[in-house]
């Protein structure tokens, strides 16, 4: 990987237009995220911390910190991303294993996801897609002719595996995924051949089905049980799941309004957190999840507009990377919400309370407008 | 330089782009869409079902007041201590045990359970227990108080404490089998408490209200409320005192003419059929209507106890005056009189002969006197209670007739009055009804009636003739007290003219100046009245032994009548079991008490004021000497205490009445009064004459009371207000109560 860096001789200073539509959509998103959070978190902040805005004024501190970094991180050029990708990788690597060695501080026994550093606490998962973004476009950016062959495809899987494993042992499920997916589809749009990607869904697809027929993953396979049946243990392991289709359902056309949710005084546990779109349906009702979704959809087409445009393969892998990760995670969120999918415990994109998360996710999001940024100089 | 995306990119983005996109809208709405239509109504309603929780706001219960607007019941606050288990099991495990036992341990304490009941309570899986009700103030304070000791369990959370009625009676016993009572929910079991119980218990609030998964109430936005509405209040035509007098006099009777199936005392105004009291011994406390009494558990403990606890509590509830009927026996020659003089059948001064014997239609019939009153005017007739003379008139008025005045008094029929439970009479049907039937039914025996008939029936007879529909409830007040309906006096009909009327009141007057309920006379009343003596005859065959119900109703004044008042004790078991011995002097006892109370003042006799009635002059400050004076001439008897010369206190007070001969006592030192004491002797059987005389010996006052001037009769004590062995202060005035035991109707 040679240093390519002619244009901006010191400085990583990207000094194009940046993307307002993008920009536009993340903002609109992260607005609508922080009121629906507010509403969401209000009874349970308030009954567990006698206050109802405890939630809220975090996350709204966090997202005017994001907001800013994001605008920070489009003006660098992304380009450097490419130099770090391998230190970035092997940080992971190490965070990815010390989060499986460290005892966990939560009272949830045996699930490893978070790691703390001071007062905050982040999941080295949420690193870990950045991660397998950077490398794997800077890696196929860099080797669109290696990657017809298959020893170098191999390579990259073998890079993908050791993440999705550390990932799998947490446990967090939904993360492997994402993480899966993110790196096939870069690898599909970095030049995979066709064939192949017939071949490796076919194989793909038969080993998930293998897997759930031999129960190999009972952590997973419980889940399954009480996806299909909720109501086999509604006081129990159904509950959420019930919890939240009741929200959704009590929502109708128009909902009750803002505000006017009733599951979220502690009927839906935790509702601020994964299932905060159960309260959205409820409040807002079927046309206000609409608009959301739609919002998401054009989230994608709009981040996906940007790699095409990209000034070169790194920006657009990146773009296509860090836009799918965001689109997919809110698919897979809400899929979870309305029990289409088992429950893998998954959040909402710039609605779910989590201060750093929202931060890293602001970040990515700024490097996407980094790279609308160097496009746009391109076209000058 | 960069190298853009391939054309083979472009595609795989734009396929990526649209497949996303794609599966994201179409899955998502399509599942949304079977979510929130489909089965929203459904999600909505099992929402619902969980979050909504409806709570009766109960209304304060009407209060109950008598005619004074004295309360007599009401309501006082109580509390519901529950429990919100799921609250609890959503604690972590070890702050669960530690909750539960925090909570079982205050509960065994304070609440008078044992631990592992209340253990078991915060474990159940649901969320909300009631786990007591209708505690009191003090009890939930104690609760209180435990909650906000054991703050750091933030116990308040899973224990709550409602506030509910519970139904008060001020005065206990009084009136109780009037009353009645109320169950758990503040429901009217019995009595006025049932009968009136929609009148009483208003309407019930809700308020629909929307929890959290914790069982708390969530923000005020989701609550609907309706207000509960109060319910209305009783004013009764009862007077407290005047009930306190009937149930103190008639508890005494019953209790010393053993009477083994209670007494029962109505006390009526003849001019409207207002019931003043109703009164019934033995009753119950309403504040405790489940408790045995000591007396009733004894029998359920005997060895061969034929009683179950259901049976004594009944009996105890039931109001004697209007749920039982009974045979009246001679108080119903009031009414057989009544028809003959209305239909002009005979005179007060038209003679009869009585022989002792009767035939009628082969039956015979024997006097109570052994060898016949002999010759004797109707009038008279009444005074001996001659059933002779009666079967005689009777069968000159005819079956007919009879039938046709023993409906009009309303003994065919319920009287109506405002209590539940009033039994029908038993009587012989027109049709059914032969000479013989005739003969018995005219000297009251062979048909049964409730007191409360019987009653309303005798006061037509006295007061003009108008039988007066009786009743209980005066007023029903809201709870701002505005009226919100009035009850007036309802004549039912005139069952007989004003001149029959007047005859029948001389011919009452006489059987208590001469006759056998001679011990109703109370000096300085024209009292009225007639005694009647009825065997339980099928009773008495069931249990081998002769049961009698011995019976008097009396009114006063008799020129014009006011006052009736019904004595009726089941079962007597004392020295006599005759109504002119056992229930007349009980009569005596209410109307001496009553009709001062009622404003009247006592007009004595010549023959009365002669032994009667010295006013005790104001001697304090007054000198020995002139007080020594003052007392000799009014004809009483002067007793000093102390040696000084000032007297500075008396005993009797200035004002109070002293018969001839009587002792007053005074002292000529400071606080003498009291010092000096003296056991109170036992009048039993004496005349009055003896007690008067054993009175002054020991430095006592007495007061007459009842009958003690009975023609050639002796009459004798039979109580007297304080027991024998008492001290009391030198001085003090006893009240003693004669009557002629030999009165038989």
């Amino acid at each position: 990987m040679p240093a390519k860096k002619i244009k901006n001789k010191t400085s990583f200073i990207q000094s194009g237009k940046l993307d307002i539509t993008f920009l536009s959509l993340v903002l609109i998103l992260l607005s609508i995220g922080l009121v629906m959070l507010f509403s969401a978190s209000y009874a349970y902040s308030y009954t567990y911390y006698g206050n109802s805005y405890r939630f809220i004024s975090r996350q709204a501190l966090f997202a005017i910190i994001g907001v800013a970094i994001m605008l920070g991180v489009s003006k660098i050029d992304y380009g450097i991303l490419k130099k770090l990708s391998w230190v970035i990788y092997a940080v992971t690597i190490a965070m990815l294993v010390v989060v499986l060695i460290i005892p966990p501080m939560s009272a949830e026994l045996n699930v490893h996801r978070w790691l703390y550093i001071g007062s905050f606490s982040f999941q080295p998962s949420e690193i870990a897609k950045f991660s397998i973004i950077v490398l794997f476009s800077a890696w196929l950016a860099a080797n669109s002719e290696k990657i017809k062959k298959l020893r170098y495809v191999a390579w990259l899987l073998l890079l993908l595996a050791i993440v999705c494993v550390l990932v799998v042992r947490e446990p967090h499920l939904s993360a492997t995924i994402l993480i899966f997916a993110l790196g096939i589809v870069l690898m599909v749009v970095g030049g995979l051949k066709l064939r192949w990607i017939l071949i490796g869904g076919g194989v793909g697809i038969g080993g998930i089905v293998a897997l759930i027929l031999t129960g190999a993953i009972s952590y997973g396979s419980d889940r399954i049980k009480y996806w299909l049946d909720p109501w086999a243990d509604a006081t129990g392991l159904g509950y959420q799941t019930i919890q939240s289709l009741l929200a959704i359902g009590s929502g109708g056309v128009l909902g009750r309004g803002i505000g006017q949710s009733r599951q979220k005084y502690l009927w839906v546990p935790e509702p601020h957190n994964d299932f905060i779109f159960s309260i959205v349906c409820e409040e807002l009702g079927l046309i206000g999840a609409m608009v959301i979704i739609v919002l998401f959809c054009a989230l994608v087409w709009r981040g996906f507009t940007i790699a095409m445009r990209s000034k070169d393969r790194f920006g657009t892998l990146l773009a296509i990377g860090l836009t799918f990760q965001v689109g997919m995670q809110a698919i897979l969120n809400i899929l979870v919400v309305t029990n289409t999918i088992p429950n893998t415990g998954i959040s909402l994109p710039f609605f779910s309370y989590g201060g750093t998360a929202l931060v890293i996710l602001l970040a990515e999001m700024g490097i996407v407008l980094s790279v609308s940024r160097g496009s746009s100089i391109e076209k000058v | 330089m960069a190298v853009k995306a391939s054309k083979m990119m472009i595609k795989r983005i734009i396929f990526i782009m649209l497949a996303v996109v794609i599966l994201f809208v179409s899955v998502t709405s399509v599942r949304l869409v079977q979510i929130m239509i489909i089965d929203g109504e459904k999600m909505q309603s099992l929402a619902s079902e969980q979050q909504l929780y409806d709570t009766l706001v109960t209304a304060p219960r009407g209060n109950i007041y008598d005619s004074e607007m004295n309360l007599i019941a009401t309501s006082d606050t109580a509390y519901t201590v529950y429990i919100t288990p799921n609250s609890i099991n959503s604690l972590e495990e070890k702050k669960q045990v530690k909750v539960r036992e925090a909570i079982a341990k205050g509960f065994s304490e304070i609440l008078d359970m044992d631990y592992e009941t209340a253990y078991g309570y915060t474990e159940k899986k649901t969320y909300y227990v009631i786990v007591k009700k209708r505690i009191d103030k003090p009890t939930a304070d104690k609760i209180r108080t435990y909650l906000s000791d054991n703050s750091d369990l933030k116990l308040a959370k899973y224990v709550g404490i409602d506030e509910t009625t519970k139904r008060y009676y001020p005065n206990q016993n009084l009136a109780s089998v009037l009353l009645g009572f109320v169950g758990d929910d503040n429901q009217g079991l019995s009595g006025l408490e049932n009968y009136y119980d929609r009148t009483l218990t208003g309407v019930a609030g809700r308020v629909v209200a929307a929890k959290n998964a914790l069982g708390a109430d969530m923000p005020f936005s989701y609550q609907v409320v309706e207000e509960a509405k109060q319910g209305n209040s009783l004013v009764l035509t009862v007077d407290s005192y005047i009930q306190h007098i009937a149930e103190k006099y008639l508890e005494q009777a019953v209790e010393a003419n053993k009477a083994s199936d209670r007494g029962a005392c109505i006390v009526m105004n003849v001019n409207t059929g207002a019931v003043l009291a109703m009164a019934v011994k033995g009753d119950f406390n309403p504040n405790e209507p489940f408790t045995l009494t000591e007396e009733d558990k004894a029998l359920l403990e005997a060895e061969d106890s034929k009683y179950t606890v259901n049976e004594l509590l009944n009996k105890r509830w039931r109001n004697k005056a209007v749920s039982d009927t009974y045979e009246p026996g001679s108080v119903f020659k009031i009414m057989t009189a009544s028809m003959v003089l209305e239909e002009d059948l005979t005179s007060l001064t038209n003679t009869y002969n009585c022989g002792y014997t009767i035939y009628v239609a082969g039956q015979i019939y024997h006097c109570h006197k052994r060898g016949g009153h002999g010759l004797q005017t109707f009038k008279q007739a009444m005074v001996n209670s001659c059933n002779p003379t009666f079967i005689t008139v009777g069968q000159l008025l005819g079956v007919s007739k009879f039938s046709k005045y023993f409906e009009a008094f309303g003994l065919t029929k319920k009287t109506g009055i405002d209590l539940p439970g009033e039994a029908s009479p038993v009587y012989h049907k027109q049709a059914n009804m032969g000479p013989t039937e005739l003969a018995s039914s005219s000297f009251g025996q062979t048909f049964k009636v409730s007191a409360i008939q019987l009653i309303t029936a005798a006061s037509a007879a006295v007061n003009g003739g108008y039988l007066y529909q009786p009743y209980v409830v005066e007023k029903i007040i809201d709870s701002d007290n505005n009226v919100v309906k009035s009850v007036q006096a309802n004549v039912k009909r005139q069952v007989i003219s004003e001149s029959t009327s007047t005859k029948l009141r001389e011919m009452l007057k006489a059987v208590v100046n001469d006759g056998g309920a001679s011990n109703a006379y109370v000096a300085g009343y024209g009292v009225g009245g007639k005694t009647g003596t009825s065997e339980k005859v099928a009773e008495s065959q069931a249990s081998g032994e002769r049961l009698y119900i011995a019976s008097f109703i009396g009114f006063a004044p008799i020129d014009d009548p006011e006052i009736a008042v019904l004595i009726m004790i089941d079962e007597p078991h004392g020295s006599s079991h005759f109504g002119g011995a056992v229930a007349a002097p009980v009569g005596a006892e209410i109307l001496e008490d009553v009709l001062p109370y009622l404003g009247y003042e006592p007009q004595y006799t010549e023959e009365e004021l002669k032994n009667f009635a010295i006013k005790v002059p104001n001697l304090i400050d007054s000198s020995v000497s002139d007080a020594k004076n003052e007392i000799s001439k009014l004809g009483l008897k002067l007793r000093i205490i102390g040696s000084g010369d000032t007297i500075k206190t008396q005993l009797p007070a200035h004002g109070e009445s002293l018969y001839k001969d009587g002792t007053v006592i005074v002292y000529t030192e400071d606080g003498g009064a009291g010092e000096s004491t003296v056991s109170v002797p036992n009048f039993n059987g004496m005349t009055p004459a003896e007690a008067n005389n054993t009175a002054s010996s020991n430095g006592l006052n007495i007061k007459y009371s009842g009958n003690i001037s009975s023609g050639t009769r002796i009459t004798k004590a039979y109580d007297q207000d304080i027991a024998y062995g008492t001290e009391v202060a030198v001085g003090t005035t006893i009240t003693v109560y004669f009557r002629d035991e030999s009165s038989t109707d």
